[in-house]
């Protein structure tokens, strides 16, 4: 069968947790608004069909960037069958769109999600009763723990029957718009409800408007003459203000017939964290907290001791058991060195910190499925308000903190085109996991006594640059415009530790899969650079290819410290991906019967460790970062601003770092 | 011989995961983007980011 069913509903409802469930995919769950920002197409189970999974929706009309993709794909696909998902303690709020839905058509399927959390509140909804009142399939659901899934598809099966729309009726005066407009539309071809529209028209969604732009000074004449008729009657009220209330009404009259409460509501233990959490004082300090929290746990207490443990695996067994079998098959040296000191050498290196990785990993998916990521907006709203921005931008700034380029999807979901264009550019400066091989490989050799402290400190300097040019930007280049700031905070949850492991895996996956791809083939590519050079083959190294190359940048790089021709090709391979670094250093400064680590400290000091990592969090994007970025920002000026201004701003800070640390006596 | 097959094997591979990678960054997300169909409009972002309508006078 090849039918396709679209998932639909209110943001945090539980709808990629459903999709997740009935697809048998891994997407991206969290706990907060605006986790989905595009499309997800997935395979449904018992074959049966395709489901698409959308961004969350308060209404039709479509505020920001990831809400417009909803309104998209009703326009473009209006006889898709709709599976709507509704957090059943919310239940008024959640039928906006239900009803919006049912105007469209009835092919939909309405499932009551979180029965737990509704019934814990005391709240029952009397099923069969919202179905006949509706006229669909009503199942109740609990999707975390897939409770209830075996209906949905039974109620899948049972759609595609009735199709006539649901009809309200929104008084003489909008009753006569909507006629005179649906007239005009008549010529519409295809399947599209022109009710429907001309509703959501009236309503003002912008989405529609331009739909049908052909039309459009005719009909935006109706919906002029038919808004002042309403005030003239009413009083001073918006069209989309009137349907909304029509629509209220009717909910609530629906809502007053189904739902029992059986238990008074006492203060939730959700609202007495808050006080704490959120608190104007003690905000920032627990968040700071939990990030040092996080990196004792990432570095101190199990990262290091495991990598340590990988190392020894690594070199003790792996490069060993390479080393007999290439003896056994007698190839020739070039063949021996590009295995053993490119390849496992280069990889090695950086899979090594793998452990590390994944912890950082399983702590960001702990923030984000237990409800703290949206507290973390509000703590930091008056931080981002001073800077112009509003606290929402934050979430993906901490997304960016696994990999810049959901980050920078994750902008999505900010309102303002302003606010959302700034975050994107802020991105790079958040330190993604990529950075961490780099921050791990040189905390091991410098820094063993403050490692977290010292992770924290760079994670922090980068918010702090990222804020930096906020600021700047919101007061020269871009006209002032309000922020508002709307942020849901849903009910802390448990998180589950099958949402929690697949969520690390899932994230995890990639990094192992960049080790074995691309990190491979750059480990490779420059081996081979530091195996050949103008004088030929299996030259010194520093007579080869990479080090010409890096004696070109590393006078620029000298008034920071670490101005040799190894730390510069180094930097220069990050742009590729930051791990890179770090295959590169391994290969660089691997030396026979010496630990690498022992090189490195020949070669820096703590203070210019220091300073290499300031530079490598801040100096240009990856690759996919900045593909990414202009493909969202629409513009190569800005994602060239921020390549710019991040190659400026390392070089001044880890300058200032350096010179700074000499005047006071650091080596 | 071996040392000639490993060596193809090896370095077609690594030439191979850089141009896979350099390819899909250029091409970004929508390469990965499962419903291309659509994806002229919306699997890039909706909003155009003309100077216009952001930077002031
Ligand atoms: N208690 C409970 N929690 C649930 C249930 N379903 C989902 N959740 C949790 O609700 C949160 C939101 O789930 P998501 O699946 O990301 O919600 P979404 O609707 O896709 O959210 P957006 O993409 O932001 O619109 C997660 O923390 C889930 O673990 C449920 O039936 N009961
Ligand atoms: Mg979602």
């Amino acid at each position: 069968m090849n039918a396709t069913f679209a998932l639909i509903g209110n943001p945090n409802t539980g709808k990629t947790s459903l999709f997740n469930a009935l697809t048998g995919s891994y997407q991206y769950v969290g706990n907060w608004s605006g986790v989905t920002v595009e499309k997800k197409v997935g395979t449904l189970h018992h074959n049966m069909g395709t489901l698409v999974d959308l961004p969350g929706i308060y209404t039709m009309n479509p505020i920001s960037a990831d809400e417009a993709v909803v309104s998209n794909y009703l326009l473009e696909e209006p006889t898709t069958p709709v599976l709507n998902i509704i957090d059943t303690s919310q239940l008024k709020r959640n039928l906006h769109v239900t009803i919006q839905l049912l105007e469209r058509n009835r092919n939909v399927l309405l499932c009551l999600n979180m029965i737990d959390v509704a019934n814990e509140r005391g709240i029952y909804v009397d099923n069969n009763r919202l179905s006949s009142l509706l006229n669909i399939d009503v199942t109740p659901i609990i999707a975390r723990k897939e409770q209830g899934i075996d209906n949905i598809f039974h109620g899948l099966n049972q759609l595609h029957k009735s199709t006539t729309p649901l009809v309200l009726y929104y008084g003489s005066i909008v009753e006569k718009g909507i006629t005179s407009i649906e007239k005009k539309l008549s010529d519409l071809n295809g399947d599209i409800n022109t009710r429907w529209l001309a509703i959501q028209y009236l309503q003002g969604n912008r989405q529609i408007e331009n739909k049908l732009s052909s039309s459009n000074c005719e009909i935006a004449k109706i919906r002029d003459d038919t808004e002042k008729q309403l005030q003239f009657k009413e009083g001073n009220i918006t069209l989309a203000y009137h349907i909304m209330n029509v629509r209220e009404t009717f909910i609530q009259s629906i809502v007053d017939q189904v739902i029992t409460i059986k238990k008074e509501p006492k203060v939730f233990m959700s609202e007495k964290i808050d006080q704490i959490v959120t608190n104007k004082f003690l905000g920032i300090p627990i968040f700071l907290f939990l990030m040092y929290m996080i990196f004792m746990v990432t570095f101190n207490w199990i990262g290091f001791p495991l990598s340590d443990l990988l190392d020894v695996f690594l070199t003790d067994m792996v490069a060993v058991w390479f080393e007999n079998v290439l003896a056994i098959l007698q190839v020739n040296p070039f063949i021996e060195s590009v295995i053993l000191e490119g390849i496992i050498g280069g990889v090695g290196g950086v899979l090594v910190f793998t452990p590390q990785i994944f912890i950082l990993f399983f702590c960001l998916s702990l923030l984000e499925d237990s409800g703290y990521m949206a507290r973390i907006t509000v703590v930091m709203d008056r931080f981002m308000q001073a800077m112009g921005l509003n606290g929402k931008a934050f979430i993906p700034l901490i997304i960016g903190f696994g990999c810049n380029v959901p980050g920078i999807m994750a902008a999505r979901s900010i309102e303002q085109e302003r606010d959302r264009l700034i975050t994107m550019v802020m991105l790079p400066f958040m330190s993604c996991s990529a950075r961490l091989p780099v921050y791990a490989l040189f905390i091991s050799v410098f820094f063993k006594e403050n490692q977290a402290l010292i992770a924290l400190s760079l994670y922090v300097l980068g918010i702090v640059i990222a804020l930096l040019l906020a600021k700047i930007l919101t007061s020269t280049t871009f006209k002032k415009e309000k922020s508002l700031f709307i942020m849901e905070l849903p009910p802390y949850r448990m998180p589950q530790w099958r949402t929690l492991w697949r969520a690390t895996w899932e994230k995890g996956k990639g990094f192992i899969r960049k080790a074995g791809t691309f990190i491979f083939g750059g480990s490779v590519i420059i081996w081979l650079l530091t195996y050949m050079g103008p004088g030929g083959i299996d030259v010194p190294m520093d007579e080869s290819y990479l080090a010409q190359i890096g004696a070109y940048i590393a006078p620029f790089l000298a008034p920071l410290g670490f101005g040799t021709w190894q730390a510069a090709s180094s930097l220069l391979t990050g742009f590729l991906a930051k791990e890179v670094v770090v295959s590169t250093m391994s290969i660089i400064y691997a030396a026979p019967e010496v630990q690498m680590q022992g090189l490195l400290a020949e070669y820096f000091s703590p203070l210019t460790a220091y300073g290499f990592m300031t530079f490598i969090l801040l100096y240009v994007p990856c690759l996919a970062t900045v593909a990414v970025m202009k493909q969202e920002t629409h513009s190569i000026k800005w994602t060239m601003f921020a390549i710019l201004y991040g190659l400026v701003m390392a070089y001044i800070v880890t300058f200032l770092i350096i010179q700074c640390g000499r005047i006071l006596g650091i080596a | 011989m071996i040392s000639w097959v490993i060596g193809i094997v090896i370095f077609g591979y690594a030439a191979w995961t850089l141009i896979q990678h350099a390819r899909k960054s250029y091409k970004g997300k929508c390469a990965a983007c499962e419903l291309r169909k659509y994806c002229e409009e919306d699997c890039e972002s909706p909003n155009n980011y003309n100077d216009k309508n952001l930077l002031g006078k």
